[in-house]
This record gives C-alpha cells, sequence and structure tokens, in this order.
C-alpha cells in the first residue's frame, strides 16, 4: 500500500502549484457583480447613527453649557460671598472699610454685626441695581436694534456690550437660585452609596439577507447528525443542501437573524460629591443569533446563544436635580466576557422525488470566544426618586463596542454603534 | 500587501484587495477548476461562481497564518466544482462503461519529464467520475471516508475508482513515454 501511495505522492508534488491561464475579463466581470450588491445598510440603523449623534449634541452641550456658563460662575461668587457671613472671624471684604471710622466707637461685636448687615445690604442692592440694569438693557437693545437695524455694524458692538453685561444680568435670576445652592451644599456632607439593580437591551434586533450560501463556522463539520439519508454521514450537511438546491435548479439565500440582545445588571453607586458619582457593578447579556442558508426545502443553518458577564465602570454627572427628579449624563465602558456559548447545527432536505423531508440534527457544540468584549457608552439618565431612598431610573445612550477580533459573528459586530436604553431601580444605603 | 492585511481588507470589501487575491489565486484555482471538471468552458463559469462565494463569504474567514488562506480557498472551489458535478450527475445519469488495460506494467513514478500540461490533459479525460475521487483523493488529500461522505458513495467505490483511474493514468503516461 504505501509503496503504491509513491506514486500518488510524486503525482500531487508534481502538480501541486499547477496553475491554469484565466481568462482575460473574468475581473471586470467580477468586479461589476460584486458592485452589484449594495451593501445592506438597515434604515434603522441609520435613523439611529442620527438620533445617537443629535443626542450627545444635546447632552454634551448641555453640560458644556452649565459648566462654563456665567451664572454658575456667579453664583459661586455669591454664595462665597455669603458664606463668609456666618464665618465671625473672618475679616470683613475692605470694600466696607471706609465706613469704619464712623462705627468706632460701637464695641467689636456689634461693629461686625452692622458690617454684616451693611455687606447683605450690598449685596442686595447690588443685585437690584444689576436687575435694573438688565432692565435698562434690554429696553435699550430693543429700541437699539428697532433704530439700528440697518446700521449693523453699531448693533453688533452693542451686542458685544450685552454679551459683556451678562454676568450682571443674571444675577436677578441667582438670587433665587441660592436657594438651591444651599441645599446641595447641605446635601454634600451624604457622600452616600447607592446600589442597584438593571436591565437593558440594545433597542432592536437585526437581520439581513443575502445571495448564496454561509459556510459552516469552523469547527461545525465534524458534528454528528443521525440520518438516514444516503450512508452513514458525518455532518456535511451544506453539501448535501448545495446538492440538492443545485439539483433543483433552486435560488439560494442566506439569511442571518440577530435577536434584540438581553441584559440584567447589579450596580453600585458612589457619590463623590454632589455632582460627581461612580458607578460599577456586574451585568449579564445575552446574544442569540440565527443563521439559515438555502432554499426553503432545503436548507442548513446554525443556532447560537451567547452568554456573557461584564463589568461595567462609568462616571456620572448631575446636570439638574431636585428633591425627586435627577438628570444625569453618563460616560463610561465595560469590559464582558464571554462565559458561555452553545451552537447546534440544523439542516432540513426534502429530495423532491422521494418526496420525504428529513430534519438534520447536528448536535450541540460549544463556542468560545476567548478575546473581551470592550465597549465605550455615553448616556443621558433620568432619575426618579419614589422615597428617598428608592428610586427608579431610564438611561437612554449609545454603545460602541470594539471589535474583538474573534470569528463569533454577533450583532455587536455586526452593529457595533448601538442605541440602548438602561431601565432600573437603586436604593441609597443608610450611613 | 501582505497576507494578514489582504484579508483584512478583503473581509470589508475593498475592491482594491480583491483584485490582489484574485491575481494572486485565480490561476491556481482555475487549475482546480479544469481538473475538476475537466472542460475549460465549464471550469471558466465554476471559477466565477467560486470567485462570487469567496468574497460574499469572506467576512466568515479568519486567517489562521500562512496556508490557511489558500487552503480556504482551494476548498469553496472544490465545493463549487463539486456542487456542478452533482448537478451535471442528476442530469445526466448515462453510465459510463470504461474499459480497463489488464495490467500495468512500469508502474514509474517520476514524472519529472512530463509536462504540467499534458497530465492535466490525461486528468481532464478521465471519466467524471474516477476524476472526481482521483482529484480529492491525489490532490486534495482527502481519505476514502471522507470522499465517501462528500460524495454519497461507499468507501469502496471511492477506493476502486481510485484505482481505475490510477490505472487509466498509468497506461496514458506509458504510452506517452514510449512516444517521446
Amino acid at each position: 500500500m504505501k509503496e503504491k501511495d509513491k506514486w500518488i505522492k510524486n503525482f500531487r508534488i508534481r502538480m501541486e502549484d499547477h496553475s491554469e491561464p484565466v481568462p482575460a475579463d473574468l475581473w471586470e466581470q467580477l468586479e461589476k457583480e460584486l458592485d452589484m450588491v449594495p451593501k445592506v445598510i438597515p434604515m434603522w440603523h441609520r435613523w439611529q447613527a442620527i438620533a445617537a449623534v443629535g443626542l450627545l449634541l444635546v447632552v454634551s452641550s448641555l453640560t458644556v453649557w452649565f459648566w462654563q456658563s456665567p451664572s454658575a460662575n456667579y453664583l459661586e461668587q455669591q454664595s462665597a460671598k455669603l458664606n463668609s457671613l456666618y464665618e465671625p472671624d473672618k475679616l470683613v471684604p475692605g470694600a466696607i472699610t471706609p465706613e469704619q471710622p464712623m462705627n468706632r466707637v460701637v464695641s467689636a461685636v456689634s461693629s461686625r454685626k452692622s458690617q454684616r448687615i451693611k455687606i447683605a445690604r450690598t449685596i442686595m442692592l447690588d443685585a437690584l441695581a444689576a436687575k435694573r440694569e438688565v432692565l435698562m438693557n434690554k429696553k435699550v437693545e430693543e429700541i437699539q436694534i428697532e433704530e439700528n437695524y440697518i446700521e449693523e455694524q453699531k448693533e453688533e458692538s452693542v451686542m458685544v456690550e450685552q454679551k459683556q453685561q451678562k454676568p450682571v444680568g443674571r444675577s436677578s435670576y441667582s438670587v433665587t437660585k441660592t436657594k438651591g445652592t444651599y441645599v446641595a451644599s447641605h446635601r454634600k456632607k451624604n457622600r452616600n452609596w447607592s446600589i442597584g439593580l438593571s436591565t437593558g437591551n440594545g433597542t432592536f434586533s437585526s437581520s439581513a439577507s443575502m445571495d448564496g450560501y454561509l459556510p459552516l463556522p469552523n469547527g461545525a463539520r465534524s458534528a454528528i447528525m443521525n440520518s438516514a439519508y444516503g450512508v452513514e454521514t458525518r455532518a456535511e450537511i451544506d453539501k448535501l443542501v448545495q446538492f440538492n438546491n443545485l439539483s433543483e435548479r433552486q435560488h439560494a439565500q442566506s439569511d442571518i437573524k440577530y435577536r434584540m440582545p438581553v441584559t440584567f445588571g447589579a450596580s453600585l453607586r458612589f457619590d463623590l460629591s454632589d455632582k460627581w458619582a461612580v458607578e460599577t457593578g456586574v451585568t449579564y447579556t445575552q446574544l442569540a443569533s440565527e443563521i439559515r442558508s438555502g432554499t426553503e426545502k432545503n436548507n442548513y443553518g446554525w443556532e447560537e446563544k451567547l452568554h456573557y458577564v461584564g463589568i461595567p465602570l462609568k462616571v456620572n454627572r448631575n446636570i439638574w436635580s431636585n428633591k425627586r427628579f435627577e438628570v444625569y449624563a453618563s460616560a463610561g465602558g465595560a469590559v464582558e466576557k464571554c462565559v458561555s456559548g452553545k451552537r447546534s447545527i440544523i439542516g432540513s432536505v426534502s429530495t423532491s422525488n422521494a418526496g420525504k423531508d428529513e430534519q438534520f440534527s447536528g448536535g450541540e457544540e460549544n463556542v468560545k470566544v476567548k478575546p473581551l468584549q470592550w465597549s465605550f457608552s455615553a448616556a443621558a439618565g433620568a432619575q426618579f426618586k419614589i422615597t428617598e431612598k428608592l428610586g427608579i431610573y431610564a438611561e437612554p445612550g449609545v454603545v460602541y463596542y470594539f471589535d474583538d477580533g474573534s470569528n463569533v459573528n454577533t450583532i455587536r459586530k455586526e452593529h457595533p454603534f448601538n442605541f440602548n436604553i438602561q431601565l432600573g431601580v437603586r436604593f441609597t444605603l443608610p450611613k | 500587501m501582505n497576507e494578514t492585511e489582504l484579508v483584512k481588507r478583503c473581509g470589508k470589501g475593498d475592491n482594491l484587495a480583491r483584485k490582489q487575491l484574485y491575481e494572486r489565486y485565480a490561476g491556481q484555482l482555475m487549475a482546480i477548476c479544469v481538473r475538476y471538471t475537466g472542460d475549460r468552458e465549464v471550469a471558466q463559469d465554476v471559477l466565477h461562481d467560486g470567485f462570487l462565494n469567496i468574497f460574499r463569504s469572506f467576512s466568515q474567514f479568519t486567517y489562521k497564518g500562512e496556508g490557511s488562506l489558500k487552503a480556504w480557498l482551494t476548498r469553496i472551489m472544490v465545493n463549487e466544482a463539486l456542487g456542478y458535478l452533482r448537478k451535471k450527475a442528476s442530469t445526466n445519469q448515462e453510465v459510463i462503461v470504461e474499459e480497463l488495460p489488464d495490467v500495468i506494467d512500469g508502474d514509474e513514478d517520476d514524472f519529472e519529464q512530463i509536462p504540467q500540461s499534458v497530465l492535466m490533459q490525461f486528468i481532464k479525460e478521465l471519466p467524471d467520475g474516477y476524476r472526481t475521487v482521483f482529484n480529492l483523493y491525489v490532490l486534495e488529500e482527502k481519505g476514502h471516508k471522507e470522499i465517501a461522505e462528500m460524495l454519497g458513495i461507499t468507501e469502496h467505490t471511492s477506493s476502486s475508482q481510485l484505482y481505475r483511474a490510477k490505472t487509466l493514468l498509468v497506461k496514458k503516461i506509458n504510452d506517452y513515454r514510449k512516444r517521446i
């Protein structure tokens, strides 16, 4: 036997690298046909991208506005001034010094008292003056816009002035806000721990169709199937199906369905300050997909279920809050590991002449995804406190999943940029 | 462009990379098509369909080092050719009865002086059934068990067809040697 194999071996070696001339215009033809099948970008995907970009713009501009807004600065200055009034041993601001000689006779304590009252009055007067100024400016602005409608340049300079005066202009507004600041600073002392339970998902499932067959994934070929079809066979379901379709001149098509991912999680949030908080936890996600290749009568495919356990890490920034509501922005990332995965191979063959249908089961096999799945996310969140300790929240946001480099296809590879919504409850732990 | 990059870009549907892949492998894959179909015209169609299949399912391919790309391309092309042969077999059920030469004399295994094109011609001249088994066994290095599964025949049929194919080829080669 081995002796004879030498002939075969030599024949193989002789012919191994053999090439045959290729028809000259084949590439041009292929190129044309490949272009004719455009990559399918589902409509919802485009809308998602637009919506996500819109949301990001809104959230980021809100945040930037709040951080840089003159009212926030002014607020801080004013509350600092007010705070100084409650610290008796602190020297009063120099602006009041000219008045001091008049009060020399009075005792130190009462002088401080009166100074405090005076400072308070000054601030209030400041505020009133500013308010008046704003009203004046507004009138002036209106008149000037009407009068100098054509003289654009002049108007522009007025607008610049207006802008410069804005910090003052906001002062009337800030007086009412001071109360809020007080509440916030009071809360500052409570650096709470919160725990949460959440569920979330990508908002959509996805499916795609294409002409032709998809090859069975690596490893699927060794599956054993119980079949009365033909000889005792190991799974080459794809060949059988392709053969049957070819002989029946059927047009083959491949469908991929990615189910909506489902996520459950528990989270732990720590308030760093009244504005900032970090959140981590543990999540469980299930990704499922179904692939079918062939025709209605003859087809093969596989179903996959992957289970991921992940750890997110997010930073939350409070944008606005009152007693019951809280609006915040959140950004962060997560790392997920596929802890288990199953793939079952299936096939269905119906031979027209025998009129007999046959279902094949290629059995189940384990799917291993070794690389970690990294993702980046940004979201806007809203929380409603049912009681002081218990709140429910919703976080619509966007997630970007980095390619994990594995050969297992998931919805995250198909649509790495995805819109999702997370819902959950948060418990604030008693200190 | 090295192979890793080529694979990556083909996976993304980059036309330039596809063209390079085509230029690199079209000749060898065409040889496979001719070997299996035994007919240049048909082989061209198979090559065309095979390449479409390759490019459309490229995202499913994972590069596993040198040789893996060629192996994958070969597999698709062989499957494509087998598909054609099955279709042909199911529409054309005539049984070819081949007269086998009785004795194999001078079972020489040195093919160096015989041009590849001549050997190719001999393979092409083999009846479809023999040729398929011969290709799978000798050139794709499949076992009889595997061939039997692929073609839906018994292992016994596979090995007897290989034997017949080889006998015919040896005779053709010997005749050729006598002529030169």
